[in-house]
């Protein structure tokens, strides 16, 4: 009995291991623009992109992205950093129902317009959210792929970038050069 | 009366010359001081031409063994996942450090110029020069690991959790070696050296130690991923040494640094710059 729980426990200690080091921030400088990671496909879990000329990016203390699944919208939440103030920036998608992280698969190399009626913007800088009028733009999910460790799998990396105009509170606003390498598993997924 | 200083046929002559001194009238005594003298003086000289034979042998042959420890850069493979320092953002964790150590034994002649004080070696090398990644310490296995990505295709990617890579060639060498000695010749004798070698590759391995041993089947998916090191490889060295005769014989201790690695992009799995090193030869004359 003992050896079986001595087992147990080495074995859950082993794959939180391997959880913790796969939910670390790998932020890789872009060379063109040192403020943001570089584009990458790895699961870096980091995002960046400008807003004007203000920096928002992820940082090693949120956790960079969630999806939440509820009431027919989903969401896709990036919650990072702007000059040092939190801000979390969400678009919500609706009509999509993903129930689990591996039905995320389906959308490899997809390009969802924000000009949509199905798509809403919301940015919460500092506790305070902001009235985001979408003018244009794009989010385009170039790569959703599975991550195999070891054999199991893992998680699934979504990786893309993002654009666009708004009126923030009614300040003609652009986020540009946005880009983002994120994983999803069972801690950063809520369907409900 | 015991003989604590000199030479048996020298003692004996003595000997007999002050036994005779007893009873000896004063021109006797002083041809007994004449003999003396001569052959005190024939024994110098000899020892004096023993010793030019020995200073006229121009070529030396000896037996050497060393290593050295060279820094590498930092690997950037695209099949492994980068990771960060928890603590310091700027730095690459230590998990994907990149080492390298070198051992070698081999053979050379030395021909010596300029009264001696210059001395030009070369010889034949077997060089054993092994490349880690993963490891931290050249003496201790990590427990740590690295995620290597062994494939990507357009919907998953497969990665397998290492613990270190390692490569190890081995090395037919040959070094060229310049000596100097500024300092006149003694028992002991510093002198300095730069050389470089040229090196052609009789083998290389590859290895790879897992994290989960279950993996160990997977070992050629991930070996025939590795860089392979070019045929060729050439280091340039600079070292200080002392010298030290043990009768005919020479015993030579170096300290080499820097040893810097003329190609580091040819090297296969890791990148080595330069580093440093210790020699020990032995030397006999020709």
């Amino acid at each position: 009995m003992k050896k079986i729980l001595f087992l147990l426990f080495t074995a859950l200690g082993l794959l939180s291991c391997e959880n913790t080091e796969l939910e670390k921030s790998v932020f890789i400088s872009d060379i063109d623009y040192p403020e943001l990671p570089k584009y990458s496909e790895w699961g870096y879990n980091t995002f960046g992109a400008y807003i004007d000329r203000e920096v928002f990016v992820s940082n090693n203390t949120k956790i960079p992205f969630k999806i939440i699944n509820t009431n027919n919208i989903t969401s896709f939440i990036f919650h990072g950093e702007k000059e040092y103030r939190e801000m979390l920036l969400i678009f919500k998608l609706s009509g999509y129902n993903p129930q689990s992280s591996g039905d995320l698969i389906i959308l490899n190399d997809t390009i969802i317009n924000l000009k949509s009626p199905d798509i809403q913007i919301e940015i919460i800088e500092d506790g305070k959210t902001k009235e985001c009028i979408l003018l244009n733009g794009y989010f385009h999910i170039k790569r959703s792929q599975n991550l195999i460790v070891d054999g199991k799998q893992t998680e699934i990396i979504l990786s893309g970038i993002f654009e666009f105009q708004a009126l923030l509170n009614g300040i003609p606003t652009t986020m540009s050069d946005g880009r983002f390498d994120v994983g999803i598993a069972k801690d950063n997924f809520y369907s409900y | 009366m015991v003989n604590h200083f000199l030479p048996q046929p020298f003692y004996l002559i003595s000997l007999y010359i002050k036994n005779s001194f007893k009873t000896s009238n004063m021109k006797s005594k002083v041809y007994r001081i004449l003999l003396l003298f001569i052959c005190f003086n024939s024994l110098v000289f000899a020892q004096e031409q023993e010793q030019k034979q020995e200073d006229d042998k121009y070529y030396l042959i000896g037996i050497e063994t060393g290593f050295d420890f060279l820094n590498c850069n930092p690997p950037d493979k695209s099949y492994i996942r980068a990771d960060i320092n928890t603590y310091s953002y700027n730095y690459v964790t230590s998990n994907i450090t990149a080492l390298s150590y070198k051992y070698y034994a081999g053979m050379k002649i030395e021909r010596k110029f300029l009264k001696k004080k210059l001395g030009i070696l070369s010889g034949i090398r077997l060089t054993q020069n092994t490349g880690t990644i993963g490891k931290t310490t050249y003496w201790s296995n990590t427990s740590e690991y690295f995620f290597f990505r062994i494939e990507n295709n357009e919907t998953s990617s497969e990665y397998l959790r290492v613990k270190e890579l390692k490569e190890e060639n081995l090395f037919l060498g040959v070094p060229l070696e310049i000596k100097i000695f500024p300092y006149k010749s003694k028992k002991m004798n510093i002198y300095y050296k730069i050389g470089v070698e040229f090196n052609y590759l009789l083998k290389s391995e590859n290895d790879v130690l897992f994290y989960d041993p279950l993996m160990n089947e997977r070992k050629d998916d991930v070996t025939h991923l590795l860089e392979k090191p070019d045929s060729f490889t050439s280091f340039l060295y600079v070292a200080a040494g002392i010298r030290i005769k043990a009768g005919k014989n020479m015993i030579n201790l170096e300290g080499c640094l820097p040893s810097v690695n003329l190609f580091p992009e040819s090297s296969g799995l890791v990148s080595p710059n330069y580093g440093g090193g210790v020699q020990l030869n032995f030397q006999l004359p020709l």
